[in-house]
């Protein structure tokens, strides 16, 4: 009996032991969304921010993180951790984790998916991005961390240069209540304004400020174009932030060289961001063919002001907006710290906390996010390979594509404790 | 040899005259080569080059002439303040401020000009430099900084010029026009040359 109880002792304390070993070896960094596997993770949706987030991605995957093990073992690849001390950086990418971009279908379609409210992404996406800000049930049921900020550039093209708008005029315009340029004070000609793929953020920024197409608000003209067959079931509104499908297209008529696909009585919109960097976007030729003469696309004057980065940097520019991350909330939140007397859903954060998710998937967005978002030098790793501070790589990967990050100097721009605005 | 060489029936050279003849030569074929040099770029000014040591941005007009937009790029100049020029190793997204940049319109003439703001300061950004003495904690501090043109767009390091400005009493020291001054400059000092030598010739005679 003694023997017995004394082996049931011996085996529990071993037991005991044993347990308490492995769960300090297995303990990954405390508070993080870091479970020391590696995991893939792929966003998807909005086409502006398409280039920007594979940017941002690239940084994040290179950031420094656990010691790997690299034996032929069953934990090969994940982190080597032999005692509870983080074998590297712990604000960087701890687990290795790697985020990549799926193809551009629109910022709704991203976020539709990603909330579970649309339809499935192919591949399934685990964060959005999106170029505008939550419409709807959006936002309660996901939060939008935005990062950058950009214009909407309206443009003419080919001879029609210097023009100036205002918001009514572009109203007018799109309502067709006004068709023709020398009710502008430009010379004559049909004006043809040109739609958007609807599912485009970057169209949703512009009709929103408008004032046209919303519930209540007046109707988009018939006037306004899509691209052949116009006038069909089959008609699509040209995809955003390229010129060039607009240019070859050869209007209802079906005919090159006509009236109604004169390219200097066109007028569309696009991200300032995508159009200040990539002129391969922004012009073109006659007909869309190489061999006739280029057409450039020219920024008008939009109630008085001419976007440029200054502009943007400073929100004086009149069609401003905000480019998101867009995470569920069961993945990425921000938190409201205990003890902060601020009830709900609020984020009144110091450190560029987030929540929630702290393994998988979502706790690598959780990772990611964070990075996003920090405020200071301090709180970023070093770049092993350039020596340069994370955030400031940050800063410039966002400017390498024509956006600006949220001016602190702007009050309300940026959420308390963050270098994004959160949106939840 | 004597020391003085006979050049014709009653022209006498010195070796210092002979030296003085061909440095001066030389130093005006290099100034007119330098000129033309110059004037086969797109020439542009900012204006005042020298800006108020005691405020936190001032304006200074930069005007433009001669500029062709290569093919393929926008119909716009880029101007950007840097902190340092392309002599050296130059990066446009690390070494010019991307936050207070323009992009007018070139004009129809490869002509025109815009008021722009520059600050004296830590880079707004990144604050990984400054310009001027306001600059606090960011280092480098330069103490002469750029205005950049880059005709069509940023990226466009073939056919972008950079004019220096520095912070001092507030002034208005026109830029100097070089394509204009180099070869005025040389014909200057080939006219002295020759009259020069025209009067020791008189003399002589």
């Amino acid at each position: 009996m003694n023997h017995t109880r004394k082996l049931l002792v011996g085996l529990f304390v071993a037991t005991s032991v044993a347990m308490s070993v492995t769960t300090t070896h297995a303990d990954p960094p405390a508070g993080s969304g870091w479970d020391k596997n590696p995991d893939v993770v792929i966003g998807g949706g909005s086409d502006t921010t398409y280039l920007v987030s594979q940017r941002l991605e690239t940084l994040y995957n290179g950031s420094p993180g656990c010691a790997i093990d690299t034996t032929n073992s069953a934990t090969r690849a994940q982190c080597l951790d032999p005692t509870a001390t983080p074998t590297g950086p712990t604000n960087g990418n701890y687990d290795h984790d790697v985020f990549s971009s799926a193809a551009a279908i629109g910022s709704g379609g991203g976020i539709s998916a990603l909330l579970g409210t649309g339809l499935a992404y192919h591949p399934g996406i685990d964060y959005a991005r999106s170029s505008r800000g939550p419409s709807g049930t959006e936002a309660s049921l996901g939060t939008f961390w935005g990062y950058a900020r950009d214009g909407i550039a309206v443009t003419t093209f080919g001879t029609r240069t210097g023009v100036s708008l205002t918001k009514q005029d572009l109203v007018d315009i799109y309502t067709c209540a006004k068709t023709d340029w020398s009710q502008f004070g430009q010379p004559a000609g049909t004006i043809i304004p040109w739609d958007m793929n609807s599912a485009s953020g970057t169209r949703a920024v512009f009709y929103t400020y408008i004032g046209v197409g919303g519930t209540g608000q007046p109707a988009i003209g018939t006037c306004v174009r899509k691209l052949n067959p116009v006038g069909t079931a089959a008609a699509i509104a040209p995809f955003e932030n390229d010129v060039k499908p607009l240019l070859a297209d050869s209007g209802p008529d079906l005919t090159f060289g006509t009236a109604d696909d004169n390219e200097n009585n066109y007028l569309w919109w696009m991200s300032f961001g995508d159009w200040i960097t990539y002129p391969y976007t922004a012009n073109g030729f006659v007909d869309g063919v190489a061999t006739n003469a280029a057409i450039t696309s020219n920024l008008a004057t939009v109630d008085g002001t001419t976007p440029s980065p200054s502009a943007i940097f400073g929100s004086t520019y009149a069609i401003m907006r905000t480019l998101f991350q867009v995470t569920r909330n069961t993945d990425a939140d921000c938190v409201t710290p205990a003890g902060s007397g601020v009830a709900g859903d609020v984020c009144t954060n110091t450190n560029a906390a987030v929540s929630t998710a702290s393994t998988a998937k979502g706790g690598a967005v959780r990772g990611f996010t964070e990075f996003l978002c920090r405020t200071t030098n301090a709180q970023q790793p070093t770049d092993s390979v350039t020596g340069k501070n994370y955030r400031i790589e940050i800063n410039t990967a966002i400017a390498a594509e024509g956006f600006q990050t949220l001016n602190a100097n702007i009050a309300g721009l940026r959420t308390a404790g963050y270098s994004c605005q959160v949106l939840t | 040899m004597p020391e003085a060489l006979s050049r014709g029936h009653n022209e006498r050279i010195t070796p210092i005259m002979r030296f003085t003849r061909t440095a001066t030569a030389v130093a005006g074929a290099v100034l007119l080569i330098g000129g033309l040099a110059t004037t086969a770029l797109a020439s542009g000014s900012i204006s005042p080059n020298i800006v108020d040591a005691t405020q936190p941005t001032s304006n200074v007009t930069v005007s433009w002439s001669g500029i062709t937009i290569p093919a393929g790029l926008s119909n716009i100049v880029v101007i950007q303040q840097c902190w340092k020029n392309d002599s050296g190793v130059f990066d446009q997204l690390n070494d010019c401020s991307q936050a207070t940049g323009l992009n007018p319109p070139v004009g129809a003439t490869g002509s025109g000009s815009q008021v722009f703001n520059v600050f004296n300061g830590d880079e707004q950004v990144n604050g990984a430099w400054g310009c001027g003495p306001l600059t606090t904690a960011a280092t480098p501090k330069a103490n002469t900084c750029y205005v950049r043109l880059a005709p069509g767009n940023a990226t466009n390091t073939a056919t972008d010029e950079f004019y220096p400005f520095t912070f001092g009493a507030p002034t208005n020291v026109p830029e100097v026009p070089m394509n204009i001054l180099l070869p005025g400059s040389a014909a200057a000092v080939l006219g002295g040359a020759i009259l020069i030598a025209r009067r020791r010739h008189a003399r002589m005679a």
